[in-house]
């Protein structure tokens, strides 16, 4: 059988973004500064237990937010997640969550994050971010745990900085309380984001 | 316990036990009987919501202050001022229940669909106590099973689950009526009218939150309003044909997927 590049490279963007991606220094710190989140290159993701028996992995996808990093001024987070675009690839239960019975969307449009405090580890990189999460009309206390992924300058002009964070919630909490027994109580969320120095 | 299992408690099995128990009781006063049935239902709402919040964040929350403020409504002294008091709870739920949608996303259709609610409700209070419908314990477990089924094959099991519970803390009023062959009724009239009050809330709920297709909504008031006004004896069929339309609209519109 021959291989036929043009077949699997169809579109110029992806060439280009391709060989973009290999000119970008991904190894260094995030410079500080004011950054905006590029909802294209980041995601919201959450896994429960479902049953007992196996962890459900969901997603949001309509995020917009921005950051100041700066260890040696204040540093601070703002992500606002719109509840309806939870996805988790089956349509049925995406409307279920959507529903009353969970995020109440047309109640709770919208769920946010908002830190003013960040600790950093004497390399200066981001480790913890300690804020409020107001979800489902409740507001209390979270923190996550920070890992700088890399940054540097993108194939645009731009700068770029990635950073993974995780945290677990109950959502009994934030009074998310149907089906105690189906749904666990303790829900992961993973934050995977990108930002765009401004 | 298997979540199922616990869905069926919750929901069918203790309102059910609990009602037939209360009816069985020898409980002779109208009023004793209906506060029964109003805690059996709050018990089983209470359970299954994991107890509402207060002051109410959502409007499931609020389901209870309807229901107790309208079964009051029921015991003032003149039929006028009862239905005035019942028409004004039942308006401050609807707008309560309404507004964090009409704050975000209001429109004239939203507002149509909410004065058509109002209207319906405030008519059949009025025409339901001077009238007393035929078999009103067995209508009201038609309607509250067709929109518990609805509700949980369109998108919210809570607000299946609180409707089946309805239908289950009446259905013990259903079997003295069928044995009566719907000549005579154990189901007093302001508990079907504080219960008519309660499903009301629960169809604006799973239409406006739930979304519940416009159609289907139609469907199950249009029932509620022929249950209350056709004065046959035999109507719950007519009912029941309604009922059936209404879910069988939500699964012909439902995707392949609709079980997970």
């Amino acid at each position: 059988m021959q291989f036929h590049p043009a077949k699997y490279i169809r579109k110029p963007f992806i060439v280009c973004a391709l060989l973009g991606f290999a000119h970008m220094a991904a190894a260094e710190d995030a410079a500080p500064g004011n950054y905006r989140i590029d909802p294209a290159h980041s995601t919201i993701l959450f896994s429960v237990s479902h049953l007992g028996t196996s962890e459900l992995t969901g997603r949001f996808n309509d995020i917009e937010g921005s950051f100041v990093l700066d260890k040696d001024k204040a540093s601070k987070l703002d992500v606002t997640i719109k509840t309806a675009s939870v996805d988790t690839n089956h349509e049925k239960r995406d409307a279920h969550l959507r529903s009353p019975d969970f995020f109440n969307v047309k109640q709770y449009p919208v769920m946010r994050f908002s830190a003013d405090k960040v600790s950093y580890d004497p390399q200066g990189k981001p480790t913890r971010i300690n804020g409020k999460l107001t979800l489902h009309g409740k507001t209390k206390p979270v923190t996550f745990v920070v890992s700088p992924v890399g940054a540097g300058k993108d194939p645009w002009g731009g700068y770029r900085a990635g950073f993974n964070a995780s945290t677990t919630l109950k959502r009994s909490d934030f009074g998310m309380n149907f089906m105690p027994g189906g749904i666990g109580e303790e829900v992961t969320v993973a934050l995977n984001i990108e930002a765009t120095k401004e | 316990m298997s979540p199922y299992l616990l869905i069926v408690i919750q929901s069918i099995a203790l309102p059910f036990g609990l009602s037939s128990l209360l009816s069985g009781s020898g409980l002779h006063k109208n009023v004793h009987r209906v506060i029964g049935s109003v805690l059996i239902w709050l018990a089983a709402y209470a359970w299954i919501i994991q107890w509402p919040a207060f002051p109410p964040g959502e409007a499931v929350d609020g389901l209870w202050l309807l229901l107790v403020a309208s079964v009051a409504a029921g015991y003032t002294t003149h039929r006028r001022v009862r239905w005035l008091f019942r028409t004004a709870v039942f308006l401050t739920a609807i707008i309560a229940i309404a507004w964090p949608v009409l704050r975000y996303q209001p429109s004239i259709a939203l507002a149509a669909e909410l004065v058509t609610i109002i209207v319906t409700g405030s008519v059949l209070f009025s025409y339901a106590e001077r009238i007393p419908p035929p078999a009103p314990a067995l209508t009201l477990v038609i309607q509250a099973t067709g929109l518990a089924i609805a509700s949980a094959l369109s998108s919210s099991l809570l607000v299946g689950q609180l409707s089946a519970a309805l239908a289950a803390v009446t259905g013990a009023s259903v079997i003295p009526e069928i044995r009566d062959r719907l000549h005579k009724t154990p189901f007093d009239v302001q508990q079907r009218l504080a219960f008519l009050a309660l499903y009301l809330g629960l169809l604006a709920i799973a239409r406006l939150y739930a979304e519940l297709p416009p159609a289907t909504t139609a469907l199950l008031l249009a029932s509620a309003i022929f249950s209350t006004l056709a004065p046959w004896r035999h109507s719950w069929a007519i009912s029941l044909l309604l009922n059936a339309g209404a879910i069988g609209l939500v699964i012909l519109n439902s995707d392949n997927n609709a079980y997970y």
